[in-house]
């Protein structure tokens, strides 16, 4: 067996950087038995070459290799009488077949070493020297880069990375509320705009919403409704498109005055540039930090407190459980299907205040956030028949809602997330009055969790349940956790719609043969993960 | 257990953020030979990752689970068996800033095919601050078109807490049984 033997010593001739590196892997690792790299060409017992490179296949062939094997990958047959051809894609077990195949041709060269040794020199030195400085092996190949498993010791010559901006931008670079003072034209061209007078702020309306939408419920005739409601001519705004405008929502105060422009000057920068700066600036996303007594608070706003039911209550749930419809999720998830159904954006009224559910970018405008208290009281109140009303904006409507949005991006929230938390804040842990204690419940798709607000357990309940089938006590026994959590997950995960819906996916899951195996390092690296984080 | 099984692969295209989410995680500096290193802040093309990225995670006194970035490669080259070996599962970053993250996805789904039906997937979407459309919703329905079954986050590759829970999604997709 070839493995008894030492590995094939390998030299790379022409392979572009990416290849090299996939190679230096391969060597490192799976074909570390077959194969080792060299950098010296003279040490080389097989040669590795890309004829899909520039100029390679010209290199090889001015080369004398002395009679040892190179195997020559391209994307169609090269035709050479020497060499083997590895056809792309290549796979990892061509490359082991070749060294196979090889290793007694080598073996024999090893013999006569000496010989062969001597007969390449000379030639480097004479007759070869010139193709092969031609051959810039320095410059494009493996030269001096040591193989992958080596080059972990190297210093780190990586990447910086630049979640810190090199430059500072000056303050006054930045409009009010963090507004550009840049506008993007279609073309992609930029102009900067002369920083706006305190007075001519068509934001001041959102301005003082912002101080009235946070009070409490009772103070209705602040209008608070008002600070979300259309703004009229708004003439000042900056131009930006669709995708710009709702980028970076829900993120306050991103600076996106580039550094490349000076005074009012006019620049013209590529989509893809803009990005980039864009990139650079935008702050890191960062989850709310809640100290071990508040998170116990919220987790009991989410969740309840609930024991768990017992087997016989949970038949006759009808009774006691919670009516979805009659709370504003019922009305939420409505206003969600409308706007998904019509791909318009859809109001919803519930006095003294205005939502707005775009599904087209995954947004809600709400004025209040649903982390706030008087969000919470307004889930868990009942709701009158006819108090909320669903009306879809027409594009006038719509436009100039969306214009107005663009400078007030604090009333904007991710909808998904959106309704996780209302589902959870009207539910706190109770059943719906139209559960099915005997349903097997499937999940279709895992909630996006990394943008969700968490609860203990609720990342190994949505494991479970999109791994089987589940009844909803099941899970409770299996994973031994209250109850109450996986309620929870339940009501909020039915409001997302991410159970599946098809019954007879959900029956053939139920007799398919579990696919995964077990392993201690995952179990081991799930805990050094998670060890800390609240939600598993 | 033989130490190839401790690897976790992320791919995805150019910029989708693989270096940055392994340099997010990791105990270790992560090892990538960048050459154009130096030239990063004038044009993003020259970030390109040329080799591998490398990163490791260690559990206790001695274990540790390997991070493997693969370098950006738009052609067909490799198959990417050679890099998936007795991996534990795959980590496919998608850049929402892109042209066609669709086409991306299909892409790279396909070229992992074997792998992810043998192991598990998870989907990242990262620059969704730069960017909020496609939504999640059409990442979902085109996993649903291409037959896929596996979890999709958005994740800035930035943070540490949206790459861990990236993480700790591709391990509990893997054994649901897993706790603290
Ligand atoms: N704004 C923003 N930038 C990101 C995000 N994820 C990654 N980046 C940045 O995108 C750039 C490209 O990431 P990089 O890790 O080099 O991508 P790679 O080519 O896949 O290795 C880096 O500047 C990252 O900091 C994100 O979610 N938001
Ligand atoms: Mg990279």
């Amino acid at each position: 067996m070839s493995n008894q033997q030492s590995p094939l010593k390998l030299y790379l001739l022409d392979i572009n950087s990416q290849n090299k590196a996939i190679l230096e892997f391969f060597v490192a690792g799976a074909g570390r038995e077959f194969y080792t790299l060299v950098n010296n060409i003279d040490h080389a017992e097989v040669f590795i070459t890309d004829f899909d490179f520039p100029d390679a296949r010209q290199n090889w062939e001015e080369l004398n290799l002395g009679g040892k094997p190179s195997l020559i990958l391209a994307m169609t047959d090269p035709e050479v009488s020497e060499g083997e051809w590895l056809s792309k894609p290549m796979t990892s077990d061509a490359l082991i077949d070749a060294a196979k195949k090889y290793m007694p041709r080598v073996n024999e060269l090893r013999q006569s070493d000496k010989d062969v040794n001597q007969s390449i020199s000379n030639k480097n030195v004479t007759s070869q020297s010139a193709p092969l400085s031609h051959h810039r092996i320095g410059s494009r190949v493996a030269s001096s880069s040591p193989p992958f498993g080596a080059s972990r010791a190297m210093p780190d010559v990586a990447t910086s990375t630049p979640a810190t901006p090199a430059t500072v931008l000056p303050q006054e670079m930045v409009g009010l509320q963090g507004r550009p003072l840049v506008n993007v034209d279609e073309g992609g061209a930029i102009t900067l705009e002369r920083p706006l007078e305190k007075t001519d702020s068509p934001s001041e309306v959102f301005e003082e919403a912002k101080e009235t939408a946070t009070e409490a419920l009772a103070v209705a005739d602040n209008s608070v409704s008002e600070s979300v409601s259309l703004l009229k001519g708004d003439t000042g705004s900056a131009e930006l498109s669709k995708a710009n405008a709702f980028a970076s929502l829900n993120k306050k105060e991103i600076p996106t005055t580039f550094e490349s422009v000076e005074g009012d000057q006019e620049v013209s920068l590529t989509e893809e540039e803009i990005l980039d700066e864009q990139r650079r600036h935008s702050p890191v996303y960062t989850r709310d930090k809640l100290s071990p007594e508040q998170a116990r608070v919220r987790w009991q706003e989410l969740c309840g407190s609930r024991a768990s039911y017992m087997r016989s209550e949970l038949k006759d749930i009808r009774n006691t459980g919670y009516n979805r419809e009659s709370h504003l999720q019922g009305s939420l998830i409505a206003a969600l299907r409308l706007s998904k159904q019509t791909q318009q954006v859809v109001q919803m009224k519930y006095e003294p205040y205005k939502f707005f559910v775009i599904y087209e970018d995954s947004l809600i405008v709400s004025p209040l956030d649903p982390k706030a208290p008087e969000f919470t009281m307004l889930c868990s109140n009942a709701v009158r028949p006819g108090q909320i009303n669903l009306h879809i904006l027409d594009s006038v409507q719509s436009k100039e809602m969306l214009d107005s949005l663009e400078k007030n991006r604090e009333f904007a929230f991710e909808l998904e997330s959106f309704i996780w938390t209302t589902c959870l804040v009207s539910s706190q842990g109770r059943l719906p009055t139209d559960f099915e204690s005997e349903n097997q419940y499937l999940l279709k798709h895992w909630p996006n969790f990394t943008r969700m607000e968490n609860f203990p357990f609720a990342m190994r309940i949505a494991a479970l349940w999109h791994y089987e089938p589940n009844r909803l006590c099941d899970v409770a026994e299996k994973l031994e956790i209250p109850q109450r959590y996986i309620i929870a997950f339940f009501n909020a995960a039915m409001g997302l719609s991410l159970f599946e819906q098809d019954l007879d996916k959900v029956q053939s899951k139920l007799i398919e043969p579990p696919k995964k195996k077990r392993s201690g390092i995952i179990a081991r690296l799930f805990s050094r993960l998670a060890g800390g984080m609240s939600n598993t | 257990m033989s130490l190839v099984n401790r690897k976790i692969i992320f791919t995805g295209p150019v910029g989708s953020g693989k270096t940055t989410a392994i340099q997010s995680i990791s105990d270790i500096d992560i090892v990538s030979t960048n050459k154009d290193a130096s030239d990063m802040t004038t044009k993003r093309k020259k970030e390109t990752t040329v080799a591998m990225d490398y990163g490791v995670i260690t559990i206790g006194k001695a274990e540790k689970v390997h991070l493997y970035g693969t370098p950006g490669q738009e052609r067909f080259d490799f198959m990417w068996d050679i890099l998936t070996k007795g991996g534990l599962g795959l980590i496919l970053l998608l850049d929402n800033t892109r042209k066609d993250p669709f086409q991306d996805m299909k892409f790279y789904t396909n070229a992992f095919k074997d792998f992810i039906a043998e192991k598990q997937l998870i989907v990242g979407i990262t620059q969704t601050d730069l960017r909020k459309s496609p939504t999640i919703y059409q990442y979902r329905e085109w996993l649903d078109e291409l037959g896929l079954d596996a979890p999709v986050f958005e994740v800035d590759a930035r943070s540490r807490d949206d790459v861990s829970l990236m993480l700790q999604g591709l391990l509990l997709s893997l054994d649901p049984g897993v706790t603290v």
